[in-house]
């Protein structure tokens, strides 16, 4: 919902043209700890990382955007709506607008490959159980998972898994892609297959919100980046600015100790 | 040296395997409503009503503190007094004390159960749009219930242990009819050694389940964590 206050002061600024949208967000979980006041925007297509030191605000700018974490002030808009708050509406938007890959995010232990990725189409889409099949085989194929899938998450590596959590998440074809530290566990082959991945994603119009500490794969894949420190945005733009350039002292260190 | 004979135990067989049947009738009705009721008591232990909630733990810290004998032979000699004069039988008493025994073991099980189901799983879940309910019944639970049915077994055999007790205010059982057919013959050796092979037969299945089980889950658990 636009607030006439905000049109005032903001002519320009068409809300509905973004699919994420922070304004002045707080979240802090002590004084030290957390996030905040943060402003950005995420247009449709658009790849950003979020970079920083430890306790930083990554982590919590991640749950915040997935309504994990409700803000103590400020607003966050999704696709130009406000976050809502009611229950059934948020199950909602995390199942048809956001898909999340939590740090260290793990497969349900008690389902096979296949049954991962099809269990959030049935329940959360109501998709048939064929058509969930259709869609779950599509990812495991594209992530190199089809022959393992009906393994148990306990056969797997650890960069298999990761692998097949992002299918999981990808099979809801989200709009805004929230990822926490995703390619920890891939090796470079892979982790270049889920870079192409995630730009074609983007290039079919979702936007991608990463959270990574290889700077290298960040500087080749974001159109945007964003420097955290002590949960505020420190600096933010395109690569060339940010890591080729960068102005501030705490990331010039960040990026040469990388 | 003692002249063991077990030719009294055989004329008795057929009392025996009555006896033996009624503690199996007992178990098998002691395990389908303590189950039940155990999951009754963690669903208030898990409420978001605060009265439903103390109500619960009260629940359980008093059946796991008070004897199951005590609570035994208040139940039976109490009960009536205070129904104004209502008899509920042996039987019906022994089920009814020893499913709230088992309930809130049973109970304390599941909330270990849940809680052992690392959080993460549950955030993807709803990440993936899963709302809580669908959450609890096609995540949480099925994880649980691998993490409770060691320790459910175990409780299980327990249970089956403790329901001797029913004896002691007449129950039919493998013990009372024991007792009364071994002082009427004065062969207490023969018999007290039959009833514990009968018990050892009973549950020793269930025992080496339960191993396997712990065993498996521990396995399991390491190839997770690798």
């Amino acid at each position: 919902m636009l607030k006439p206050a905000e049109l005032s002061t903001m002519p320009t600024h068409d809300r509905n043209s973004y699919t994420l949208e922070f304004q002045k967000v707080v979240r802090r979980y002590h004084v030290d700890r957390g996030l905040g006041p943060v402003t950005f925007t995420i247009r449709p297509g658009m790849v950003c990382s979020v970079i920083g030191p430890n306790g930083s605000g990554k982590t919590t700018l991640i749950r915040t955007a997935a309504l994990f974490e409700l803000p103590e002030s400020g607003d966050v808009y999704l696709c130009g709506e406000t976050r809502p708050t009611a229950d059934a509406e948020v199950d909602r938007i995390r199942g048809r607008l956001i898909g999340t890959v939590f740090q260290h995010a793990e497969l349900w232990p008690h389902l096979s490959l296949r049954d991962n990725i099809m269990l959030p189409l049935r329940e959360a889409l109501c998709h048939s159980k064929s058509s969930a099949r259709e869609v779950a085989d599509q990812e495991l194929q594209s992530f190199g998972l089809l022959d393992r899938a009906l393994a148990m998450p306990n056969q797997l590596s650890g960069g298999l898994k990761q692998r097949a959590v992002l299918a999981r998440c990808l099979a809801l074809r989200p709009k805004l892609l929230l990822l926490d530290e995703i390619t920890s566990a891939l090796d470079p082959d892979w982790t270049e297959v889920v870079k192409q991945r995630l730009l074609s994603f983007a290039r079919d119009g979702g936007s991608v919100v990463s959270v990574s500490h290889r700077l290298n794969w960040v500087r080749r894949m974001s159109d945007w980046i964003i420097y955290l420190e002590n949960g505020l945005i420190v600096e933010q733009g395109p690569p060339a600015e940010v890591i080729d350039s960068p102005t501030q002292p705490g990331l010039q260190r960040f990026i040469e100790n990388a | 040296m003692y002249r063991w004979d077990f030719g009294w135990v055989w004329t008795f067989r057929a009392a025996l395997l009555d006896a033996l049947w009624v503690t199996i009738e007992l178990n098998l009705l002691i395990l389908v409503f303590g189950t039940i009721a155990g999951f009754l008591v963690w669903r208030a232990r898990a409420s978001r009503f605060r009265l439903l909630r103390l109500s619960a733990v009260a629940y359980i810290d008093l059946l796991r503190t008070l004897p199951v004998l005590v609570l035994l032979v208040w139940f039976f000699y109490c009960v009536p007094i205070l129904l104004g004069g209502i008899r509920l039988g042996p039987m019906v008493s022994a089920v009814i004390v020893l499913s709230l025994n088992l309930s809130a073991f049973t109970a304390e099980i599941i909330r270990a159960g849940i809680d052992g189901v690392p959080v993460g799983h549950v955030e993807s879940a709803r990440a993936c749009g899963l709302s809580a309910h669908q959450t609890l019944r096609r995540i949480v639970l099925p994880i649980a219930f691998r993490n409770m049915v060691p320790p459910m077994v175990g409780q299980y055999i327990n249970s089956v242990k403790l329901s001797v007790l029913a004896s002691i205010i007449a129950v039919p059982e493998l013990l009372q009819k024991t007792v009364d057919i071994s002082s009427r013959v004065y062969r207490p050796l023969e018999f007290y050694t039959v009833l514990a092979a009968l018990f050892l037969l009973l549950l020793l299945p269930g025992t080496i389940l339960s191993r396997r089980l712990e065993a498996g889950e521990h396995n399991r658990r390491l190839t997770t964590s690798g």
